[in-house]
């Protein structure tokens, strides 16, 4: 006897076997992200960063939802080391406020997270940058790319933060992230 | 012969139902070894600070020192500035006895987990316990020209896993003013 068996989903659509083959749509998380509205960027606007400055830094809000960091993005006019850091349970506070853009424009979801540039607030520095992520350098007129793919997590209070160790005239850091339920 | 059509759910263990989107294509979620680990807990970032290290010195060492669990490395991130870059080494190698300057504590990528990777590896900069670059690096896996403050990263997707007591280190063949070294990894249970 022989069965033959067809899945569907809750719609109740039925998925398609071709040339012997099931077919699939695989989907990441961020991609299943940006769809749900749930992907944002915050890009820091140019400015001119003291030493040891944090260009960018962004803090969750959520305390249902993790931030999974896909992508951060290094531009400086000036050659630098980089560090890319963590910390949580500081009050996040800098020159200007980096509203996040959601990456589905389709949607009018707004992204729980606090981010600024030039942040303040951190003390990072001063404790030697104990919980680092990445460390590198960045050439003059240099764009870095770090594709984390997901695989960096903050929890609710806690921020992600990028520093250049050298003063420059113009500094840039873009993060891109989603929030994804516990 | 006989047969019969059934229609059924692709249910998971929380009852979730798997769906099946335009097109008739079942949604699929592809997940790493390395996504996995992240999620348990287990995935590591050990980042370098400028140390303006010697000639000679192994910018960055890490060791697994744990026999339950295979450290598998998913990314190496090289940068140096020199003039007109310099050959780095990536090697392996085992049964030293690491030292160096500074110790790295890895960072748990998911700021959830409480999982420390202290007890299970050790880590440093300008590391000077192997004698690896005499005898040319016998178990190198890469040879990557890095140009001067260009960051040189390599996606190592778990292809490396030392088990206890061996390390993972790069060199720099010329020497650096500046440099800074990342490691990515995970433990995986053996």
């Amino acid at each position: 006897m022989s069965e033959t068996l067809t899945v569907i989903g809750p719609s109740g659509a039925a998925a398609t076997v071709a040339d012997g083959a099931v077919s699939v749509r695989p989907l990441t998380d961020f991609q299943k992200a940006v769809e749900d509205g749930d992907a944002y960027a915050w890009a820091s606007l140019t400015y001119d960063p003291d030493g040891h400055d944090t260009i960018l830094s962004v803090e969750n809000n959520s305390a249902t939802r993790d931030l999974y960091i896909q992508e951060i993005h290094i531009q400086s006019d000036t050659a630098s080391q980089f560090v890319v850091h963590s910390g949580s349970g500081n009050t996040q506070a800098g020159t200007a406020a980096v509203t996040g853009t959601n990456m589905n424009r389709n949607s009018g979801k707004v992204a729980p997270a606090t981010a600024y540039c030039d942040e303040t607030a951190n003390g990072e520095q001063a404790g030697g940058y104990l919980r680092r992520f990445y460390s590198g350098l960045v050439a003059a007129d240099g764009n870095v790319l770090i594709p984390v793919g997901g695989t960096i997590v903050l929890p609710n209070d806690h921020f992600i933060g990028v520093d250049f160790t050298t003063a420059a005239t113009a500094g840039n850091v873009t993060i891109i992230g989603y929030y994804k339920d516990r | 012969m006989a047969s019969f059509a059934e229609s059924t759910y692709l249910r998971g263990v929380n009852g979730s139902v798997a769906a099946v989107d335009t097109g008739n294509l079942l949604r699929i979620n592809p997940k790493s070894d390395f996504q996995r680990a992240v999620e348990d807990g287990r995935a590591f970032a050990w980042a370098a600070v400028d140390e303006n290290q010697d000639i000679g010195d192994t910018l960055l060492a890490l060791e697994n020192n744990s026999t339950e669990f295979l450290l598998c490395i998913q990314t190496i991130a090289i940068s140096i500035a020199a003039a007109g870059g310099s050959v780095c080494p990536v090697f392996t190698a085992k049964g030293i006895t690491v030292a160096g300057s500074t110790a790295v504590v890895g960072t748990n990528l998911n700021r959830n987990s409480a999982f420390s990777c202290v007890p299970l590896c050790t880590c440093v900069t300008e590391e000077t316990g192997n004698g690896e670059a005499a005898s040319s690096w016998p178990y190198r896996m890469y040879m990557p020209q890095v140009l001067t403050t260009t960051p040189y990263i390599i996606n190592v997707d778990g292809a490396i896993r030392l088990p206890y007591d061996h390390m993972l280190g790069v060199d720099s063949i010329q020497e650096p003013t500046s440099e800074a070294v990342t490691f990515i990894g995970w433990f995986e249970p053996i």
